[in-house]
């Protein structure tokens, strides 16, 4: 009677497959956007596109990977032979924002597709109108940069990339490290027997099933806004996201309908986006070591209405769907969640992954074209007892820290001044800014960017205007602020917009404040 | 007599150059007592021994036990959280409730001064008059200043300024000058946090022998001021000292390219063995906390033996993280333990032979271990196969890592439990042969007298893309460390990498880089200008004792043939050796397993 032990077997393998690929990804990649600060992840599929293990480093790769290797399916079905590989960056086909470059490999074994290997790089620059590719003024996909339906990967096809971005060096190292990863998941993908894989989708479902008996039947509602959309006549107006978790026979409904419809500007996300938002919140809220497969999902239907800011249709654009509108439909959903499951849900955390792009095409000091990507962490909302742990008292949020949807890393001051001309001020936590609450919201951060030469800079960022919220009665967070000091002068200091690209000459600073964790529970 | 001594949490392991081994109760709130019976042991109360080799917990302990002195932090102005800060990252990506490690700094404790380097090093603002002044209670300051490791004169004058007042200092250009602030912090604030705690425990053991030396994370001995100074490198002692061992035993028989595999009750150290001797990495986490200091590059997995076995929600069978420890212990110890553990799948099966008593516990109780599994719902060969399917990844995790396939390689394995799983976990990676090394139970503490004495340096270069002045650098770090290690020999590398990476490999020079970097990720760029970010030089002096010294009386000890299904019982270990596999007496007294087509 080992069949208990042979599932756990093959979960073991397939999550090491995943693991393997993810390591050597990150292990070889040239940027230091992937090596760094990890923001890629890898995955196992079956013959028909079904999840079977990942490897994430962050929340919002969790649940969109699983589209790309549909669309690459929808497209080649099984012409894609042994040793060729697929890319996709379409978020109309199978991608999510264009940045995140996917590539998809079939496994064949004796003339039979048993698999597939795929992993995603968000790419430092793939063109478009701003160094990084995430223009705050876009509306629409085409200003964004490079869009890729599914491809095959040939030396054609990755020197059209290479051309489009603004750094191509690191463009093709780490192009080569994606193709080896597949290459390494493919190769020991085929030595697992492809007639058990069904059962790791059906384990994957009970998992599932046994999180959501802790939630009883009945439906449950929230919603919030975005504070911005950037572009477009309605862009300085807030954008309403709604939420409603409906429990009932066992089936668990995360239904948008009352969304508001997608706008001019990029603040859209595309609906593999918003899958990767309820997969995050629901292990969050009920069990974080739910595993990462597509049986897990089965008992969960996602209703996000074309059209919407949670489902965007051609030709939106969408460079901050992935990064700003995925932090908002995730606490939409936990604040849902907390009406059903009260001890499980901590206040909202800061919200946003305060994006920061900057680069220059016409170098300066430099010499060389550069792009710099950074997101800036902030408060973790004050949390409930640990649920689970008799005698656990209510926490404090974490401070100066990645919530929601991302979790990279920092570039340390000491290698961002030794890599581009730029200098950091001063990075610390900003105190004060946490809610107030039995548990506190823990803190922002901030932070002063000196530039040494000019550039172009992006920022896309939220919870500028509606702060993160409180919960059972703790306060909210204070909002983040950016500020421009033109050369330095704190005299002629202006706030900037949540989202703006703008230009800034050799000693200007940016000032970035980053919003503070809601508070749980009332003050004492 | 030169005696080898490595604390352990439930046995202090004592070996001489005679090779006599005792195992001594581990004394938990006085380590150095257990350390000192064991030496005593061995002299039988005679001379003093010439040299005692040392691994020590105490760091460690302290460490994961959070028993560390109160520390003031010194650090740029702007810059004080750094500590709590971190990488931004949190441990979890699901579980809201999953902290990062505290700060090892309480807000107040952190200091700002006034002064500011740039990226070359060069002054930007000058270090101001005014000095922070530490809190009443704090017992050590640590100064971290940004960019120091490229120009350490404000460092050293906020920490003479300091010292000269009394307080004990660690600066972060004498402790870990690299750059990367986060981590360089932790790695100087660990260190002035463990000096109060290290210091008088190593003090204490100065009289036990002629010389005492005591093993530093990277697999090298060095002298008690130095260990005491820099307790911050002997948090991977033991483990380094096992590693250190298993490749030399590996080497002997053949294989210098091996996995070391230490399983134990609670986890399991796997190591990476090239050209004999561990892989090594600039740097290793303690408790989810960086340390920036060089170490054999050991992979902790958290089960062991005592890994607790149960179904999880979806049935699947899984084994730990949990775990039954040493009290109650697994089942079969007899001590209240009610949970399915590796140790009673072990002895269900067959593994561990019915009948059969471990040194400490006594009488293993076959019983209690069919109750346990069958009350959990699982199997004996199950919960085996699981917890080797998860050793499984740990194997090929350090060896993917540098671009190895641990197919072909040989599996050292020593550890309480790491000789009952090594077959399987080999024949699941198709490794070529296992090797249990002789004093298998007590191969750390061998690894202490057969270790280098060693020292490392490292220096970080201002201007990375400037290839001039390279060579004077490396000849000046070779001479410094020649001065802290009079008459060693000198190896010098270098840390490259392409311009606008954000990584390094560590390689023996610039030239090899290409080659290094195509052999570890796949590819490499003709063409692309190289940078070389520091110099490192390490200098090596003889071990103490050669291995087939201290592991001649050994030899012979083996059954001839062994041929599986057997299970060996000797007094350190348990050795399963299943169907299909043979062995047979290696170099060095250990036994060499292989598939029977192969032997």
């Amino acid at each position: 009677m080992s069949g208990a032990a042979d599932l756990q077997v093959l979960i073991a393998r397939l999550t090491g497959i995943a693991e393997e690929m993810g390591a050597v990804l990150q292990r070889a990649a040239f940027s230091p956007n992937i090596k760094e600060r990890a923001d890629c992840s890898a995955a196992v599929f079956d013959a028909e596109g079904r999840m079977l293990a990942q490897a994430a480093h962050i929340p919002v790769h969790l649940g969109s990977l699983p589209a790309s290797v549909a669309a690459v399916i929808a497209r080649f079905g099984t012409s894609l032979g042994p040793g060729e590989q697929a890319m996709v960056n379409d978020p109309y086909e199978g991608g999510t924002h264009l940045n995140d470059l996917t590539l998809v490999a079939p496994c064949w074994v004796d003339g039979e597709l048993i698999g597939w290997a795929a992993n995603r790089a968000h790419h430092a620059d793939l063109g478009g109108a701003a160094p990084g590719s995430l223009p705050a003024d876009a509306t629409e996909i085409q200003q964004e940069g490079l869009r890729l339906p599914p491809v095959r990967v040939t030396d054609d096809t990755v020197a059209v990339v290479l051309a489009s971005s603004r750094t191509p060096d690191e463009r093709a190292g780490d192009l080569d490290a994606q193709l080896g990863a597949n290459a390494v998941g493919v190769a020991r993908l085929a030595r697992l027997s492809p007639s058990s894989f069904h059962e790791v989708l059906e384990h994957g479902e009970r998992c599932c099933r046994a999180a959501l008996d802790r939630l009883g039947e009945g439906e449950w509602t929230a919603s919030d806004v975005l504070d911005s959309t950037a572009a477009g006549a309605d862009g300085s107006d807030p954008a309403r996201i709604v939420c409603t978790v409906r429990h009932r026979d066992g089936r668990l409904t995360v239904d948008f309908t009352g969304t508001d419809a997608q706008r001019p500007g990029n603040v859209n996300a595309p609906e593999a986006v918003t899958v990767s938002c309820v997969s995050f919140a629901v292990r969050a809220a009920l069990d974080p070591d739910l595993p990462a497969n597509a049986g897990v999902l089965r008992p969960v239907e996602v209703v996000a209405p074309p059209g919407t800011l949670v489902a965007a249709t051609f030709p939106a654009a969408v460079g901050a769907g992935n990064v700003e509108v995925s932090q908002r439909i995730a606490d939409v959903c936990l604040r849902a969640l907390a009406g059903a499951v009260p001890d499980r849900v901590g206040a909202a955390s800061q919200g946003t992954m305060n994006n920061v792009l900057i680069g220059t095409a016409h170098p300066g000091v430099s010499g060389a074209a550069w792009v710099y990507y950074e997101t800036v962490g902030g408060g973790q909302g004050g949390r409930p007892p640990r649920p689970g742990f008799p005698g656990a008292v209510a926490r404090p949020g974490m401070s100066g820290v990645h919530t929601g949807m991302t979790n990279t890393r920092n570039t340390p001051v000491e290698a961002l001044e030794r890599a581009y001309p730029m200098r950091v001020l001063r990075q610390r936590l900003r105190r004060g800014s946490g809610g107030a609450g039995l548990a506190p919201g823990g803190e922002g951060i901030e932070r002063e960017l000196l530039v040494l030469e000019d550039v172009v800079v992006s920022l896309i960022t939220e919870r500028r205007v509606s702060p993160p919220w409180g919960l059972a009665g703790g306060g909210p967070g204070a909002v983040g602020e950016n500020w421009l000091l033109p050369g330095g002068d704190e005299a002629r200091a202006e706030r900037l917009a949540d989202k703006c690209t703008i230009r800034l000459g050799a000693g200007d600073v940016l000032r970035m404040l980053t919003p503070g964790g809601g508070g749980w529970g009332p003050p004492a | 007599m030169l005696i080898g001594a490595d604390s352990g949490g439930t046995f202090t392991d004592v070996v001489g150059t005679d090779g006599r081994i005792l195992k001594i109760p581990s004394t938990p709130a006085d380590p150095g007592a257990a350390v000192r019976d064991g030496v005593a042991g061995l002299t039988g109360g005679g001379s003093r021994p010439e040299l005692l080799a040392h691994g020590t917990t105490v760091a460690t302990n302290a460490v994961l036990e959070g028993r560390l002195a109160r520390v003031a932090l010194v650090t740029t102005e702007g810059f004080a959280d750094v500590v709590e800060i971190g990488r931004q990252q949190r441990p979890s990506l699901y579980d809201p409730w999953h902290d990062r490690p505290e700060p090892l700094v309480g807000r107040e404790d952190r200091l700002e001064v006034h002064e500011r380097l740039d990226a070359a090093g060069a002054v930007l603002v000058p270090l101001g008059p005014e000095l922070p002044r530490p809190a009443d209670g704090v017992e050590a300051v640590a100064v971290c200043l940004l960019h120091a490791d490229l120009e350490p004169a404000h460092e050293r004058e906020v920490a003479a300024r300091l010292r000269a007042l009394g307080w004990d200092v660690s600066a972060s250009h004498e402790v870990s000058p690299e750059f990367r602030e986060f981590e360089r912090t932790v790695t100087t604030v660990l260190n002035a946090a463990l000096r109060p705690v290290c210091g008088p425990y190593l003090a204490g053991l100065a009289g036990e022998a002629g010389e005492v030396a005591v093993m530093t994370s990277a697999g090298g001995l060095v002298g008690l001021d130095a260990a005491a100074a820099s307790p911050a490198s002997l948090l991977l002692s033991g483990p380094a000292a096992g590693a250190r061992a298993a490749a030399a035993v590996a080497a002997a028989c053949g294989f210098p390219d091996a996995v070391s595999f230490d399983m134990g009750g609670t986890s399991t150290d796997v190591c990476l063995v090239l050209d004999g001797a561990p892989a090594e990495v600039a740097q290793h986490e303690v408790a989810g906390r960086p340390v920036r200091l060089p170490s054999v590059d050991v992979h902790t997995v958290g089960a062991g033996g005592g890994s607790i076995a149960h179904l999880d929600a979806g049935g699947a069978l899984v084994v730990g993280p949990a775990s039954a420890g040493a009290v109650p212990g697994p089942a079969c110890y007899g001590r209240g333990g009610t949970l399915p553990t590796v140790t009673d799948a072990d002895l269900v099966a067959g593994r561990l032979p019915a009948g059969v008593g471990l040194s400490g516990i006594g009488a293993l109780d076959h019983g209690a271990a069919i109750t346990a599994l069958a009350a959990a719902g699982v199997d004996a060969e199950g919960v085996i196969r699981v917890v080797e399917a998860g050793m499984e990844q740990a194997v090929r995790r350090v060896s993917v890592e540098r671009g190895v396939d641990p197919a072909g390689l040989a599996l050292v394995a020593f550890g309480g439990a790491g000789p009952l799983h090594a077959c399987g976990l080999a024949d699941s990676l198709g490794m070529a042969a296992v090797i249990v090394p002789a004093a298998a139970g007590v191969l750390s503490a061998v690894g202490l007298l057969t270790s280098p004495r060693r020292r490392e340096l490292v220096r970080s270069r201002a201007r990375p893309g400037d290839p001039s002045g390279l060579d004077d650098d490396l000849a000046a770090l070779a001479a410094e460390a020649v001065a802290l290690l009079p008459g060693a020999t000198v190896r010098t590398f270098v840390d490259a990498r392409y311009a606008g990476q954000s990584h390094e490999l560590t390689v023996i020079d610039p030239s090899g880089f290409a080659a290094e970097h195509r052999a570890r990720n796949g590819y490499d760029r003709p063409g692309h200008p190289v940078e070389v970010t520091a110099v490192r030089a390490v200098a090596t002096l003889p071990a103490p004792a050669a291995i087939e010294e201290v592991l001649a009386a050994w030899a012979g000890r083996w059954p001839e043939p062994v041929v599986g299904p057997v299970a060996l019982v000797r007094d350190d270990c348990t050795i399963w050796v299943p169907q299909g596999w043979v062995g047979s007496e290696g170099a060095l007294g250990s036994l060499v397993l292989r598939r029977r087509a192969e032997a």
